[in-house]
């Protein structure tokens, strides 16, 4: 085929082309060689012949075909080419009724689509605003569906209990159960079926790659049995893996496998060091999410020998020990409670040394599954509701869109109402458009959702660790949709359509009554978007004061400059002796490193969350006799070598530090903080005061009970979180103390804190190579982590707030604008009367602040209400401040009028002509 | 029946069926026929010609058929062939009739004219 043929072939429409192609052709170069053979010039007619016939052709050909769609259009007839010569005479078919809805329907879909593709802005602003509305609905809804609402992944996991030793009373959150008490509460308790234990500790495990920190879960021989859980691979640990004689064997978590083994199939068998013994992976446990901490792997109790010793197994205050539990069918957690409450009273009286009366230890029974989340509840709860609210904002804008739409329409459909077509018909196009819109938003909400649900989850590991259940799923989709047919139904009966009665004609054209209705309603939605606004942009608020406070706080400490790293104490082979020297030559050449300008060991950094005990311990304190019934003296026990205060900055306000004298020779001395000092010395000196640990755990760890003697005062510090109270803490030199907590160092970096983790780390790897170093990190990192969650908060609020705050501006803004072009008369007379522009102006601004001030109104009540709510989160700022509840409503004031200032400006700049013309 | 179907027939139909009434042919056959029949009054271009057996086909004047095994085509060629329908064959019926109609009503007609002058 020439390029000549081809371009002849483009005259014609395409499907006529696509139908005869190949005999085109081949006529034309037929046609043409016989041209050519048979007279001179035969070439130049043929082209000219060709061209003139395919452009003829070609443009008859679209003419017919325009108008039979048109005349099919027109007669509803299907057609069937010339009715000439129909032999068989056909008749348009009578359809039945499901087909004539189906008709109906394709023409409403049609006309709907035309409709829409005539006011894409209209299409637009509707499917962003729905999709944002239900993909944050939908995204929320997902991580409280994941986290709140799903049953556990255990088999049985609703029968599933946790049992926690508090002492409230005495500032003990969590004290853990002994081995003696357990078997106390075993005996006492016939509510429950089985009753497991967990110890959580951290061990270096050697034998993959490199030396590693993990966090193991010692177990009882049931705990797997009592829990529901079964292996993927392997098999998990059961009573026969009891006792001292079993051997030592481990069951890694799913995520450990996956993450350090990398899903490794041929796992199971190989063997890992622990504690000095060799221990031997048995299994890989069904993932479930672990509690109360992170747990890598599971080991049994041969795994630990200090959970096989006297003291573990005989001491009453020994208490190291988690309990979980599993119902008897039937049984409520509140019976077990009853039960273990008797339980308590008889071993409190019994044992009175193990249980000092002040401090009000006490058993509490929760199910698992409120256990594991609550912490996330609230958090969840509130941004769910603020996604709701966000939706309702949404819905309200989207109403008054329709609503300004169906008024924009009315003379349309006024006359399509007096032509005969029913409300019902006039309904059914609007359900239509509206469907569409709504799908349309809808699968943007979904996409939307998607997007987000990845970094919720992200978030909701900082509370829960249930979020990793968190993901996109069918019920979720099933949300969605409802509220999509939800709006639906609501954007299609909303808006009051004319009917045919209801006609009036007016000089201007043709008017409904449905209108006034429909403009107070548009007005109403108008107040309650502001009103909803406010109380979101409230809570955002606060949450934003929270953060200030939060980054205000002094943490008493310097965050910049300084390195930190956890060089975790092996808790087997070497000698307490050798150990202490071999972190002290580690620091002294860490100290040496140009670079460094300072650096110091200590029992915990701050700011982690972690310390040495999971409690306060018990002290004495010389010349101070606790009230009787008053919880004993508590404080953090602390570890620090000589220069820890100089290398974190901590303020020393009264005495000195410790220095490299004050070793197991010298005198015992403290140093203490500055709250503890205020309350148990006020104003007096506490210089050469003494201090006694007398907590049984000190005595379990080998440290004796004598007084030591007070040679400081430092500075209050924040080491528990940003957020946190301070407590009252005991500083003991490190040459004094058994080396076993002191596993991290401080390190003050005046230059490049990154460079100096490669050196550090080679100092420590040199003088033992199987030692682990982990959490490298500096102390702003840490404080900016602490407060990750509350930052977090914010920025969803914030994020969500700022959406209903734009929704709510285009929503007064469009609502006036609709106003004012619906008044162009109005004006122009009133101008041609004589009216200044700033009348008319203010008169439309005056409009937009009236709806304002209804909406705040309104919004204050309900955020006063609602405050209460979000009180849990906030730090620093009262729920109720009138600060924020000021500011909000200016912000809020500021962005009605702004949005009212266009349209204002407008109705001022209508000419008399221009109002003439409007007619 | 409407009022329509007494609309004659377009050149380009008359001649494609009455080509088609010795027999199936392919779209450059018919042309052919035309030309001869016509002694090259009728020229068909190929646009016409197929938009006619667009218009016919639908009309169910004319339909495709299979090409015949041998005989006066060019061996090779995929030519679409077509051949006349019962229903096109009636129709090309009528429209004859309707000629010789017209044609006895014309003969009528030019007998009663006076004669015609010759000017020099």
């Amino acid at each position: 085929m020439t390029i000549g043929h081809r371009l002849l072939l483009l005259a014609y429409p395409r499907r006529f082309r696509r139908a005869f192609r190949d005999d085109l052709v081949r006529f034309l170069s037929l046609q043409r060689a016989e041209a050519r053979y048979l007279a001179p010039g035969g070439e130049r007619r043929f082209w000219r012949d060709a061209i003139g016939d395919a452009i003829r052709t070609g443009r008859a050909l679209r003419v017919e075909r325009t108008r039979a769609i048109a005349s099919r259009v027109w007669r509803g007839d299907p057609g069937r080419g010339d009715p000439r010569f129909r032999r068989d005479g056909h008749q348009p078919v009578r359809r039945g009724g499901a087909e004539k809805m189906l008709d109906a329907l394709t023409r409403d879909l049609r006309g709907a689509l035309r409709g829409l593709a005539k006011n894409p802005g209209y299409a637009l602003v509707f499917i962003a605003t729905l999709g944002l509305g239900i993909g944050a609905n939908t995204a929320m809804f997902s991580a409280v569906n994941g986290v709140l609402l799903r049953p556990l992944p255990h088999e049985d996991g609703d029968r599933l209990v946790y049992l926690r030793h508090t002492a409230r009373l005495g500032g003990i959150e969590n004290a853990l159960f002994s081995v003696p008490e357990i078997e106390d509460y075993r005996q006492g308790t016939p509510s429950l079926d089985a009753v497991a234990e967990f110890s959580a500790l951290t061990f270096t495990m050697l034998g993959h790659e490199t030396p590693r920190r993990v966090r193991a879960g010692i177990v009882s021989g049931n705990y797997f049995e009592v829990m529901g859980l079964g292996a993927t691979r392997g098999r998990v640990i059961g009573r026969e893996d009891d006792g001292a004689a079993a051997a030592a064997i481990v069951v890694l978590s799913d995520a450990y496998w996956r993450n350090v083994f990398g899903g490794d199939p041929d796992v199971l068998g190989r063997t890992v060091a622990m504690n000095g013994l060799t221990a031997t992976i048995v299994g890989v446990a069904e993932p479930a999410p672990p509690y109360p901490e992170r747990t890598d792997i599971y080991v049994n109790v041969a795994t630990s020998p200090h959970h096989l010793d006297a003291a573990m197994t005989h001491d009453r205050i020994h208490r190291m020990t988690e309990v979980f539990a599993k119902l008897a069918p039937g049984a409520a957690p509140e019976t077990v409670r009853d039960e273990a409450s008797l339980v308590s009273s008889r071993i409190h009286a019994d044992y009175p040394e193990a249980y000092d009366a002040g401090s009000g230890y006490e058993v509490t029974v929760t199910p698992l599954k409120t256990q594991l989340t609550s912490r996330a509840r609230p958090t969840l709860l509130i941004l769910l509701a603020t996604a709701s609210l966000v939706l309702v904002i949404a819905c309200a804008n989207l109403a008054n869109l329709t609503l300004t739409r169906v008024l924009r329409r009315e003379d349309e459909l006024a006359i399509r109402a007096s032509l005969g077509a029913g409300r019902a018909t006039l309904r059914r196009s609007l359900l239509v458009e509206n469907l569409l819109l709504v799908v349309g938003g809808a699968a943007v909400g979904v996409m939307i959702a998607s997007v987000g649900l990845d970094l919720l989850v992200a978030f909701a590991e900082r509370f829960t660790s249930r979020a990793m259940e968190i993901s996109f799923d069918g019920s979720v989709f099933g949300f969605a949709l409802a509220a999509a047919l939800g709006a639906t139904a609501f954007f299609t009966l909303l808006p009051p359509l004319p009917d045919g009665g209801q006609m009036e004609l007016t000089r201007s054209g043709v008017r409904s009554t449905g209108s006034a209705r429909a403009r107070g309603l548009q007005r109403g939605l108008v107040v309650a978007q502001i009103a909803t606004s406010f109380v979101l942009l409230i809570g955002a608020g606060l949450l934003l004061r929270t953060m200030m406070h939060l980054n205000e706080v002094d943490p008493g400490f310097d965050t910049v400059e300084i390195l930190s790293m956890d060089v975790p104490p092996d808790w087997g082979g070497t000698s307490p002796a050798d150990l202490q020297n071999r972190y002290l030559a580690v620091l002294d050449e860490v100290r040496a490193l140009p670079g460094a300008s300072n650096a110091a060991l200590t029992s915990a950094i701050p700011l982690t969350g972690e310390s040495s005990f999971t409690t306060l311990l018990e002290i004495g304190v010389e010349g101070h006799e606790p009230a009787p019934g008053a919880p004993a003296p508590r404080a953090d026990f602390r570890a620090v070598s000589e220069a820890y205060f100089g290398t974190m900055g901590i303020e020393l306000l009264r005495g000195r530090d410790f220095t490299t004298t004050d070793t197991d020779e010298a005198q015992e001395v403290i140093i203490i903080n500055e709250s503890m000092a205020r309350a148990y010395f006020g104003d007096r000196d506490p210089i050469g005061r003494r201090v006694a640990w007398t907590d049984a755990t000190m005595r379990l760890m080998g440290e004796g009970t004598e007084p030591r003697t007070i040679v400081g005062v430092v500075a209050d510090t924040r080491d528990a979180g940003l957020d946190a109270e301070v407590v009252h803490t005991v500083y003991n030199p490190y040459r004094q103390i058994t080396p076993f907590y002191t596993g991290s160092l401080v390190v003050r970096t005046p230059g490049n804190a990154a460079g100096l983790v490669a050196p550090i780390r080679d100092i420590i790897l040199g003088h033992d190579p199987d030692q682990p170093i982990a959490n490298v990190a500096t102390i702003a990192d840490l404080g900016s982590e602490s407060i990750a969650p509350q930052r977090l908060n914010t920025i969803l609020l914030g994020a969500f707030a700022a959406l209903a705050l734009i929704i709510a501006a285009v929503g007064i803004g469009g609502v006036l604008a609709f106003s004012v072009g619906s008044r162009t008369r109005e004006f122009g007379v009133r101008s041609a009367l004589g009216a200044a522009r700033h009348q008319i102006w203010s008169g439309v601004v005056a409009e937009g602040a009236r709806l304002a001030a209804l909406g705040l109104a309104l919004g204050t009540l309900t955020a006063l209400v609602l405050a209460r709510f979000i009180s849990g989160l906030l730090f620093g700022v009262p729920a109720l401040d009138p600060a924020t509840f000021l500011a909000v409503g200016l912000l809020l004031t500021g962005v009605a009028v702004g949005a009212a200032w266009i349209p204002a400006w407008r109705a001022a700049a209508v000419s008399p002509l221009e109002a003439m013309r409007a007619q | 029946m409407t009022d329509r179907d007494d609309r004659p027939l377009t050149p380009a139909t008359f001649h494609i069926l009455l080509s088609l009434a010795h027999g199936p042919a392919h779209g450059y056959h018919i042309k052919r026929m035309v030309e001869e029949r016509t002694s090259g009054r009728v020229r068909l271009g190929a646009g016409t010609l197929y938009a006619g057996i667009q218009r016919m086909t639908k009309d169910r004047l004319i339909e495709e058929t299979d090409p015949p095994r041998e005989g006066d085509v060019e061996p090779g060629s995929r030519w679409r062939f077509y051949a006349i329908s019962a229903h096109g064959r009636g129709v090309l019926e009528r429209e004859v009739e309707r000629l010789e109609a017209d044609l006895e009503a014309a003969r009528l007609a030019m007998a009663s004219l006076p004669p015609v002058r010759r000017h020099a």
